[in-house]
């Protein structure tokens, strides 16, 4: 498996860290639980299932389609602009009530972040799904793979 | 690849695309857009990407190909109309939009059933399904990771169907938030481990920590599914905090059985072919 996956998934389990640790949080406080929902939620979506299929993806999709992944850097940004945008995100929720300013500056950064690394994946994806090269070999394509 | 497949790969591309659009307008500071947000995320973008997956790998580890597309592409335009019909609805709070995107939604659910039940019973074979990696184990960690998984395909339209009851007013709106519960803790979680028990150690040629971790792991998570869904919908305060705590055990039993999976940066080849081997109907 490459770094750029290993890196997409690790940072998915470490979101899913911290969605545990919210998780038991809820489970002993509800009033917390309401007020910290949407942090839940971004790192449970966007952090953990989201970068975890991120990452999956770019071990899968050219295997599936038969194609290497050839804008291997575009693929290196989009999972840092994914990770940093989850990272931001999660933040601006946490500190929007104490730091307002700074945390609806995280939020609106995490999320043009977030929308900008989705926008690449999928058409990264789409360029394997849909790409006109003769499918290669399992064992050619695993020579082109980062 | 089958056109179907990739027909599903596309949707989910096109669906994150749409709910990452959503998730951006809620950072920016329109929070009314957030349960339209949750939507599209879960049932749409994350949903339709599991469906995929499993379309492109369930019929190279049975050994079997699907054997009608009318199903396939039936559910394939349920779903494509259903999940951005029901987002539209809660978006401009139009409560029969959302119910009819729902019953679509639903009607895809119960068709992705359909469609693996036909291809177990009625799936042409096409030789045998490859031999599982050289790893200790991994027989029994194949069973329970099917397992987990047919759970998840039934949880998918379970939660699809509590959602459609509170929006009919058969149940309490307290279920919508369990149903979603439902659907992220049993569909795409339980549907996470059961693949990740598959899938990871043919990736990376090393295996899990072995089946009964993984056994473990699966007992403890659908009690904390239950115990929080009946909490949720219920209103039981002490059983979604029992709920809570016994799934946040598991999912951390769930990282520590596929660490040494992930451990491993360089796959070892002769392991991975099998799994990428091309399906071609």
């Amino acid at each position: 498996m490459s770094q750029l996956s290993l890196r997409c998934i690790r940072a998915a389990f470490l979101a899913l860290a911290a969605g545990i640790l919210l998780g038991i949080s809820f489970a002993l406080n509800r009033a917390l639980g309401v007020q910290l929902r949407p942090l839940h939620a971004e790192l449970n979506l966007w952090g953990w299932v989201t970068l975890l299929i991120y990452g999956m993806g770019y071990h899968m999709l050219p295997r599936f389609s038969g194609r290497p992944l050839k804008p291997v850097r575009l693929a290196a940004a989009q999972s840092w602009l994914a990770i940093g945008g989850v990272a931001a995100a999660s933040l601006g929720w946490l500190i929007q009530t104490p730091l307002p300013t700074a945390g609806r500056i995280l939020l609106a950064a995490g999320g043009l972040a977030q929308l900008a690394a989705a926008l690449i994946f999928a058409s990264l994806g789409a360029g394997l799904l849909f790409d006109r090269r003769p499918q290669l070999a399992a064992r050619h394509l695993r020579k082109e793979q980062p | 690849m089958r056109t179907t497949t990739r027909a599903w790969f596309a949707l989910s591309l096109l669906l994150l695309a749409g709910a990452a659009l959503l998730h951006t307008v809620t950072l920016l500071g329109l929070r009314d857009v957030w349960p339209a947000l949750v939507h599209l995320t879960l049932f749409g973008w994350i949903s339709s990407m599991i469906v995929a997956v499993n379309y492109h790998t369930m019929p190279v580890f049975t050994g079997r190909d699907f054997p009608y597309a009318g199903p396939l592409w039936l559910q394939l335009g349920a779903q494509a109309v259903g999940a951005p019909l029901a987002a539209g609805g809660l978006l401009a709070a139009l409560p029969g939009l959302v119910a009819a995107g729902l019953a679509l939604e639903l009607l895809a659910a119960l068709l992705f059933v359909l469609n693996v039940l036909l291809l177990f019973a009625r799936g042409a074979r096409r030789g045998l399904p490859p031999a599982p990696p050289p790893v200790p184990g991994q027989r029994a960690v194949d069973r329970l990771g099917t397992r987990a998984t047919t759970a998840a395909g039934l949880c998918l339209p379970l939660a699809l169907a509590l959602l459609l009851g509170v929006r009919l007013g058969l149940v309490s709106g307290a279920w919508w938030l369990a149903a979603e519960h439902l659907a992220a803790l049993g569909w795409a979680m339980l549907m996470i481990v059961g693949v990740a028990g598959h899938v990871l150690p043919r990736f990376s040629g090393r295996g899990t920590r072995g089946a009964a971790w993984a056994r473990a792991q699966l007992g403890m998570h659908l009690l904390g599914l239950a115990l929080i869904v009946l909490g949720l919908g219920f209103g039981w305060g002490r059983l979604f905090a029992a709920g809570g705590v016994t799934m946040a055990a598991a999912l951390a039993l769930f990282a520590w059985t596929i660490w040494p999976t992930l451990r491993a940066v360089a796959a070892r080849t002769q392991l991975i072919t099998p799994t990428v081997k091309e399906y071609q109907p």
